[in-house]
């Protein structure tokens, strides 16, 4: 590890990020003046619906975006800004600061390269390491995500293994070169549920060995629920509300994240019971809207609403940008595990 | 659930599914066991869920049950008879008793024709409705389904996920059974929802039976009347849902019910319970296939095949130390029979 920053301090501190994607006869504005840090050892949820945003704010803290992209705002990575950094530098911090996992295994590896050469590549390329130094910590890391007998492993190719093994492979590559920052985006949903369980597990315990800052972005309220710190709710490419895992699930106050909890199925709901969704669907970030995105599909939504976008509100680490937030009395959302 | 009639809608007796692989060592490979002697009921109204993990089965269960696959041993009956001694007309007819919902419907929908003339098209090839009673048959599905009438004329691409869900359900007109491969798996939680509601609606409207096939058992617990849960080709357990859930008497059940990550702030899933990685189907583990991962596996389970007993009404698993005592052997009891 870098030895910089003192423990718990901020890892990564993202300020008034935008994302605008570039089409032929439109600009798609992915994210919008997006803040968020992530301090040493934490994990930070950043969940929503499909095209809320949350995956083209992982590829931007990434570097990852293609060309037809615009970035605006700060993405500090320590005391290192990495916005408008240059291609090359990009790379480099990419490889040895960031870590990056993504949802399917097999997209992230080269099927035609073995296991060793792409878990110690990152070390060869970016800090010069020999051939042999390379595979000795890809022995080590391997073995640290428990892959079994992992020097018999170092020479086999993908495909000879399976899904959960090829996300540990994945994992291992992320992190030899011990980054500050792990992205991991979706890492569990190609994964079947006894799988998910341990490959999360070993999100925890690499994240008390070697303190890295995480960033978990997934659809799945369950996985944000178990193990993530605190959750950012993102709608419509903005912030919606963000808060202590805890605060989110027990007193949500943004009507968007109060109606994702209510419409999250559970071993305890009423078998064939009407369930609660959210009428309509996302809105098209190619328009420019002046109010709150979720005004279409909000129970609460007044004239105000789509006047104005909501102001920042909330104390302490819990915020939401609602008009009309749901009632704090409705705290009877906190439930036990129903078995 | 009312009392299931005397014939079942579906039934799969004994149903077996080997692949033999392909390519120039064909021959002296062995066979996958993708289902090994499965049989199940399923009653009309009713849903049947089945769940396991990936390479248990399950998909290829219900790639049997609509009739992609044929039985390398067994038989399925529909309504008591079996597929195999069908006449071709009667086949006609059970294969639009018999419908597929899969877990990407994109890849289902011709995206050459309008969202019309995809609903249209097994009315057409059904016969019997001239063209006018075809066109308002299809705008009552589509309102069925909760499709806009003026979509109808859209493309599978201009269509979100769910909608498509809704396409896949409007387009089995007037079915017996849905066999559902992972249908809302692939959807947000809150479309996910949506698509559930219109199943258990058009369930109670239509009397519709339901084969779903998933490895998320939140899913299967909402929708299922009677669950069988698979490991490695096999039924290992099954039972109601109250029964399975809050009484599982297998382990690997037990594993899957653990993993479940429940929206609770501070649960994480347990691990323990379960290790190491699904074996080989062309090579299962002898005696009980789930022992090399099993936490209670002692010498016997690889010598002998577990039997399905008893752990209550309609509840049987297949394990030698299960986690609760099954049903003492009973004298004969008529009545009792499931």
């Amino acid at each position: 590890m870098s030895g910089a920053g003192e423990v718990g301090g901020p890892v990564l501190q993202v300020s008034d990020l935008d994302v605008d994607i570039r089409l032929r006869r439109s600009v798609v504005h992915a994210v919008r003046g997006v803040s968020l840090e992530v301090a040493e050892g934490e994990t930070v949820g950043i969940v929503g619906e499909s095209g809320c945003g949350k995956s083209t704010l992982g590829l931007a803290l990434a570097g990852l975006l293609p060309g037809n992209t615009a970035v605006r705002g700060s993405i500090r990575l320590g005391d290192r800004e990495l916005a408008g950094l240059a291609e090359r530098d990009l790379r480099r911090v990419r490889g040895t600061e960031v870590g990056i996992v993504f949802q399917d295994p097999m997209t992230s590896l080269n099927p035609t390269l073995r296991i060793g050469a792409q878990v110690g590549e990152a070390m060869r390329v970016q800090l010069g390491a020999t051939k042999a130094e390379a595979r000795a910590a890809a022995a080590e890391m391997l073995e640290l995500v428990g892959l079994p007998r992992p020097a018999e492993q170092l020479d086999r190719f993908p495909h000879e293994l399976s899904g959960g093994m090829r996300q540990r492979v994945v994992i291992a590559a992320a992190l030899v070169c011990r980054p500050r920052l792990l992205i991991a985006d979706e890492p569990t949903t190609a994964l079947d549920v006894t799988t998910q369980a341990q490959i999360m597990d070993l999100f925890d315990r690499l994240r008390q060995t070697l303190g890295m800052a995480t960033l978990l972005i997934t659809h799945d309220m369950g996985v944000v629920a178990g193990h993530a710190d605190r959750v950012f709710v993102m709608y419509a490419g903005r912030e919606a509300e963000t808060g202590r895992t805890a605060e989110i699930f027990g007193q949500p106050r943004h009507q968007y994240t109060a109606a994702l909890l209510d419409s999250v199925l559970r071993l305890g709901t009423l078998r064939k019971s009407e369930l609660a969704t959210i009428p309509g669907r996302p809105p098209d970030l190619t328009a420019t809207v002046t109010g709150c995105p979720f005004v279409p599909r909000c129970p609460a939504a007044s004239a105000e609403c789509s006047a104005e976008f909501p102001p920042v509100s909330g104390a302490g680490s819990h915020h939401w940008l609602c008009h009309h937030p749901a009632s704090q009395d409705e705290d009877s959302r906190v439930t036990e595990a129903p078995r | 659930m009312t009392v299931s009639p005397d014939v079942p809608l579906l039934s799969l007796v004994d149903v077996t599914k080997h692949y033999r692989p392909g390519g120039l060592l064909a021959r002296s490979a062995a066979p996958v066991q993708a289902v090994s002697d499965v049989s199940l009921d399923i009653a009309a109204g009713a849903t049947l869920g089945i769940v396991g993990e990936s390479g248990c089965g399950k998909s290829t269960l219900g790639r049997v049950v609509v009739g992609l696959e044929r039985p390398t041993t067994g038989e399925v009956r529909l309504r008591g008879t079996a597929l195999s001694a069908m006449s071709r007309p009667q086949r006609r007819t059970a294969r639009y008793d018999v419908q597929m919902m899969f877990q990407d419907p994109y890849a289902a929908l011709n995206p050459r024709m309008t969202l019309a003339r995809i609903i249209e098209e097994p009315l057409r090839a059904k016969g019997g409705l001239t063209s006018q009673q075809r066109r308002s048959h299809v705008r009552q599905l589509a309102e069925e389904t909760g499709l806009a009438v003026s979509q109808l004329d859209r493309y599978p691409r201009e269509l979100s996920g769910g909608q498509r869900q809704r396409v896949g359900l409007a387009r089995a007109p007037s079915p017996a059974l849905i066999v559902a491969d992972e249908p809302v798996s692939a959807l947000d939680v809150s479309v996910r929802s949506q698509i559930l509601n219109l199943m258990t609606a058009l369930q109670a409207e239509h009397q519709l039976s339901y084969l779903m096939v998933s490895h998320d058992l939140t899913v299967i617990h909402y929708l299922a009347d009677h669950i069988a849960v698979m490991y490695l080709g096999q039924i290992v357990e099954s039972g109601s849902p109250a029964a399975l859930f809050s009484a599982p008497a297998h382990h690997y059940t037990r594993a899957l019910l653990d993993a479940v990550p429940e929206p609770v702030p501070g649960r994480v899933a347990p691990i323990s319970s379960i290790r190491g990685e699904l074996p080989s189907a062309s090579a299962p583990p002898s005696g009980c296939r789930f022992r090399t991962r099993c936490p209670a596996a002692a010498q016997l389970c690889a010598e002998q095949t577990p039997p399905l007993r008893e752990f209550g009404r309609g509840h049987r698993a297949a394990c030698h130390f299960p986690l609760t005592e099954p049903v003492p052997v009973p004298a004969a009891d008529p009545r009792e029979a499931p």
